[in-house]
């Protein structure tokens, strides 16, 4: 195989890479002792975090089994907001607002009502499940953080919470099919939010996320058989 | 004729304490000026327009009235259009009250939305109900009812130059909190506007705070129904 000319176009390529590489702020920096030791504290401490649970801890909130579980109708305050778990069933229904049933869908409700303490409207929540973060987990097991794959007013509206009104709303959890069976009891748990003082008026954006406020247990009524079928057609 | 005699220079512990004053000065000046400047939240502050009943408000980019003639209605339960022309009235019943608002808002540059709230005394703001889905004439049929649907709710509507829009607001507000309350619009859909805000006092004073009360309906539909062949 002959050698590329010259001036040719690879060799241009590889000693620009090289130029690169030797140019590079963090290459010199690892070419020092100082900087080797500095990348390898970093490593160290980055691994070190990501085992104690450090980075986990944004998505899968600790500290919920250090909770009591409270019966339903306990009140908490979870800082901006209060809520009070009433109930919880199991149904077909996809939603409230619709009439038909899906007998291959199971859905888990809970009934809540949530009053907002901000001086402003929470802004139209349909994703406040995921912005609350409400978790669901069996009673007796592990706790399994799971936010709520949908939220809706009692009724099925759209859920909007206005400063010092209580609101009832019901969030929803799909159960899949693969999973262990429905439980007969139910463990509720809602995060503690507080603004930043410093960000308050940006509403959202500002949202300090403190510890697991509040767990109830509840019984899970099972509404599943008494559903009645309901096919497209006849609505 | 004497002489003037020589003006003598004033003496250094003046001219020291002359120069302490001014610089004192100076600091007590800026440090009120560091003091009284607009913090964050009122440098980006709306501008408002503050208006009345029956008054056609005009601002940067959209004018509002909210007609003398229309009352203010009250309920407990609103009922929206379902979704579909079979489907039932969705129902939200309150804790508080609904509270329905006449209103004609009309954009005068360019198209977009306006959005409301009530603002009660305490500083409390709340959102006006959205809009339903529910397309102007639908057909619907339901518990003896039957007819062509028109939704009255202008909430997060999109309006146009020249096509001013008159209809309704929906509040959910706390029953006790109806004295004092003022509405405000502000042009697009952002929660912090910078620009102008209408602020219109809605009126209602004790006596009309009773009477609204008094005289809430069980149920407030947001929507009409006007006969037509379906």
């Amino acid at each position: 195989m002959n050698a590329p000319p010259p001036e040719s176009l690879k060799q241009r390529t590889v000693a620009a890479a090289r130029g690169a590489v030797e140019g590079n702020g963090y290459v010199k920096l690892l070419r020092q002792r100082w900087g080797r030791v500095l990348a390898a504290v970093l490593a160290v401490a980055a691994a070190a975090t990501g085992l104690a649970g450090g980075f986990e801890r944004v998505e899968q909130p600790t500290g919920i089994a250090a909770l009591t579980p409270q019966p339903a109708g306990a009140a908490v305050d979870a800082g901006l907001y209060d809520v009070v778990v009433q109930s919880a069933w199991l149904s077909h229904k996809p939603s409230q607002r619709l009439d038909y049933v899906d007998p291959d869908r199971t859905t888990l409700y809970v009934a809540a009502t949530i009053t907002w303490r901000d001086r402003r409207s929470m802004p139209p929540a349909g994703k406040l499940g995921q912005d609350l973060v409400w978790l669901a987990n069996a009673a007796g097991a592990a706790p399994n953080p799971q936010t709520a794959t949908g939220v809706e007013r009692v009724g099925g509206a759209q859920l909007v919470l206005q400063p010092d009104m209580p609101t009832q709303a019901v969030l929803s959890w799909r159960l899949s099919p693969q999973g262990p069976p429905a439980p007969t009891r139910m463990r509720v748990a809602v995060m503690g939010y507080t603004f930043s003082p410093s960000t308050w008026l940006t509403q959202k954006e500002g949202w300090v996320r403190a510890a697991p406020a509040g767990l109830w247990e509840v019984p899970v009524e099972d509404r599943r058989p008494l559903e009645s079928p309901v096919g497209e057609a006849d609505w | 004729m004497t002489e003037a005699a020589p003006r003598l220079p004033p003496p250094r512990w003046r001219r020291f304490a002359f120069s302490m004053m001014a610089v004192l000065l100076g600091a007590s000046a800026v440090f009120w000026l560091r003091r009284h400047e607009p913090s964050y939240v009122e440098r980006f502050a709306p501008i408002i327009v503050r208006g009345a009943t029956g008054q056609h408000v005009p601002a940067r980019g959209f004018s509002v009235a909210i007609p003398a003639d229309a009352p203010l209605e009250a309920g407990r339960t609103l009922l929206t259009p379902g979704i579909t022309g079979n489907a039932p009235p969705e129902r939200q019943p309150s804790t508080g009250l609904w509270l329905s608002v006449p209103v004609r808002i009309e954009v005068t540059r360019d198209p977009d939305r306006v959005t409301a709230f009530l603002r009660d005394r305490d500083g409390r703001e709340y959102t006006a109900t959205a809009k339903s889905s529910a397309e102007p004439g639908r057909p619907f049929d339901h518990g003896g009812e039957a007819g062509r649907m028109f939704e009255s709710n202008l909430a997060g509507l999109s309006l146009a130059p020249g096509f001013p829009a008159s209809g309704r607001l929906y509040f959910e507000v706390p029953a006790d909190q109806l004295e004092g309350l003022h509405a405000r619009f502000h042009l697009g859909p952002v929660m912090t506007p910078n620009d102008n805000l209408v602020d219109i006092d809605l009126g209602i004073d004790r006596g009309r705070a009773n009477a609204l009360r008094g005289a809430a309906t069980p149920e407030l539909r947001t929507f009409v129904v006007r006969g037509g062949v379906l």
